[in-house]
């Protein structure tokens, strides 16, 4: 007897519907499995076997054959195992047709009959919400990320049996009730802006890179507080949409890396891998992409420290991200595309021994050497970055200052405010900062007036600015005007904006 | 003289006579013993209930070399269903299968007395 179940699977970070067919038939007794299983589809033959029987239900001992459909996408993962099994138990008459209709069902079996967690239930839940299923059954390990879509029921067994019956009628299952995880969203970090002491011009950049999603080159001496800025830049950000909160949280479901007994990001994520990396974890990478480090920060910081230490292959590639926001990744098997909105903070030291332009510290450098480690990173690639600044040594003074500086709290205030401005302009475009403007929108909403033209054209010709590098201070500019809440760019928003991208190479 | 003589053939051959025994107790109808074609040789098929079963029996005098189903390998398993299918063709069942089930019998026995007997029922 033939059936058909509906189960899930992902492609890229979006779930993916799969119809399994099971037509169960007299015949030579076997299992075959067609539609392009990858191994672990393949495997699962002998799960399900194990799986119905210890449940006490009857196997059939005749021939089984299991079709996936679509037929050219290749199906990963273990989450296909319940559905197969399902349609067994359809195809052998335990359950009827109709108990299954509508539904649909994600889980890897164990061979004691237990549903197991598997990876990526999210993006699964919101495409069967998306395409109008009624019902879907997720494994009991995976309930949090159940709880955050709405206008859908979900069910959690935690057996094939309690499945079972639920669908025979017998014992029905209470389905999971829904939070609302967002309004909860209490965040508290252990870090704070205000345990840096002195500093304040880093501070004042990496406050307008949040307010505008910029990117930064923090260049200073060891010991200055590059690495300690860069990890309080998420304190400053502020707070995520639902729909930046789940496009986070489907990226993480699909890696496998959501936070013991979390079901949401609530916070943006930070990223800082070595600079050992290679391109494809950087830029993701494998038979099958899988994410890599610039769709783990999407929507959060990548902070690369060490900056010149990275593979020159490998820091080149990030170009197309920054650049369009995502990145897509092609091999044999499959393109995949992954979004990769992500905050750049890039640190470095000067030159290799470290000390270059120290006020006290004597730099052992040879003019070459330095020469070789700037131009590690290329041309192209710093054209790229908003903002480039200096750090300076925190003098004794500031260091022994008993006064707190700005708290988090405060910065963040500022720059929700900035973004609030922000959303209302770009509320028809798919811009969300002024980062992400394209051409177009730089001349329609970064308006100079008088004075700031003037500065800006005498600055173009005396710093050879490419194109580029023009219209990435416009944006910077703009940004530092909206903290500023003027509707003009005036001449000192250009300036500042001039200043925190030249300081390196000028 | 007669003590050197390979016992393996009788022995096998009891087995044999055991487990057919022990099926039609069952409720078995034997069609066939020792089914031969080309391909090799099947010890018994037999019917219940319209199924229709293919038997391996293996006999052996003693565990020490394992189980006695354990010498039914997968390449044992693949020549059975091979012959089964040409039993099949012979027998114009191919084209409205029955249902099938491939068994194994195991049975450890001396002279005297069997020390184990199993029947395992869909086997592969």
């Amino acid at each position: 007897m033939f059936s058909q179940v509906i189960g899930e699977t992902t492609l890229g970070i979006e779930g993916e519907k799969i119809i399994v067919e099971v037509d169960v038939s007299n015949g030579l007794p076997g299992f075959d499995i067609v539609g392009l299983p990858a191994t672990a589809v393949r495997e699962s033959k002998e799960r399900v076997k194990a799986a119905i029987r210890n449940s006490y239900l009857p196997y059939p001992m005749t021939k089984i054959t299991v079709n996936l459909a679509p037929a050219d996408l290749k199906k990963e993962g273990s989450g296909l195992d319940l559905p197969i099994a399902i349609g067994i138990l359809v195809s052998s008459r335990i359950l009827e047709p109709e108990a299954v209709e509508g539904k649909i069902f994600v889980g890897e079996l164990s061979m004691d009959g237990s549903i197991r967690k598997v990876s990526g239930v999210l993006p699964m839940v919101m495409d069967a919400k998306k395409s109008d299923y009624k019902e879907i059954y997720i494994p009991f390990t995976n309930q949090n990320e159940g709880k955050l879509i709405n206008d859908i029921v979900v069910y959690t067994p935690q057996t094939l049996i309690e499945l079972v019956k639920h669908l025979q009628g017998k014992e029905k299952l209470e389905p999971l009730t829904k939070e609302n995880v967002l309004e909860s969203s209490k965040r508290d970090y252990i870090e704070d802006f205000s345990d840096i002491k002195g500093q304040y011009y880093a501070k004042r950049a990496l406050e307008i890179a949040a307010a505008g999603g910029h990117s930064v080159l923090l260049m200073g001496t060891p010991g200055c507080g590059k690495t300690m800025l860069a990890r309080r830049l998420v304190t400053i950000l502020p707070p995520m949409t639902e729909e930046e909160a789940l496009e986070v949280t489907k990226i993480y479901s699909i890696t496998d890396m959501l936070p013991e007994g979390e079901s949401i990001m609530l916070e943006r994520p930070f990223r800082s891998p070595h600079h050992s990396i290679s391109s494809s974890a950087l830029l993701g990478g494998g038979n099958i992409p899988k994410p890599g480090e610039v769709t783990l920060s999407h929507n959060g910081v990548l902070f690369l420290d060490e900056f010149p230490e990275f593979e020159r292959n490998t820091l080149e590639m990030l170009r197309q991200p920054i650049e369009d926001g995502c990145v897509s990744i092609s091999r044999v098997r499959a393109a995949i595309t992954y979004p990769s909105k992500f905050l750049l903070v890039a640190a470095q030291n000067p030159c290799p021994c470290g000390y270059l332009g120290d006020r006290l510290h004597r730099c052992s450098c040879k003019q070459k050497q330095i020469d070789a480690y700037r131009r590690k990173i290329s041309g192209p690639l710093l054209d790229r970055i908003d903002m480039q600044i200096n750090l300076v040594r925190v003098e004794y003074n500031e260091l022994k200052e008993k006064k707190a500086g700005e708290t988090s709290d405060q910065i963040r205030a500022r720059v929700i405010k900035a973004r609030q401005i922000q959303q209302k302009r770009f509320t028809t475009t798919n811009v969300h900062c002024n980062a992400q403007m394209s051409r177009r929108e730089v001349v329609k909403y970064c308006l100079l007036d008088e004075n700031a033209l003037i500065v800006m054209e005498r600055y173009f010709a005396a710093l050879n600015l490419s194109a580029r590098s023009h219209d990435r201070i416009l944006k910077v500019a703009r940004t530092i005007a909206d903290l500023d809440n003027s509707k003009f760019i005036k001449d000192k928003h250009i300036a500042e904006a001039i200043q925190l991208r030249t300081n390196i190479n000028n | 003289m007669e003590e050197t003589k390979d016992l393996r053939p009788i022995l096998g051959q009891d087995g044999e006579e055991l487990a057919t025994r022990y099926l039609e107790l069952s409720g078995y109808l034997i069609l066939y013993r020792n089914y031969r074609c080309r391909l090799g040789e099947i010890d018994i098929i037999a019917t219940k209930d319209d199924v229709l079963t293919f038997v391996e029996v293996k006999t052996r005098l003693s565990t020490i070399t394992g189980q006695p189903a354990e010498a039914v390998t997968f390449t044992k398993q693949q020549k059975i269903r091979r012959i089964a299918q040409y039993y099949m063709m012979c027998e114009g069942l191919l084209d409205n299968m029955p249902i099938i089930s491939f068994d194994v019998i195991e049975i450890v026995k001396d002279q005297e007395k069997v020390l184990l007997f199993n029947h395992y029922p869909h086997c592969f």
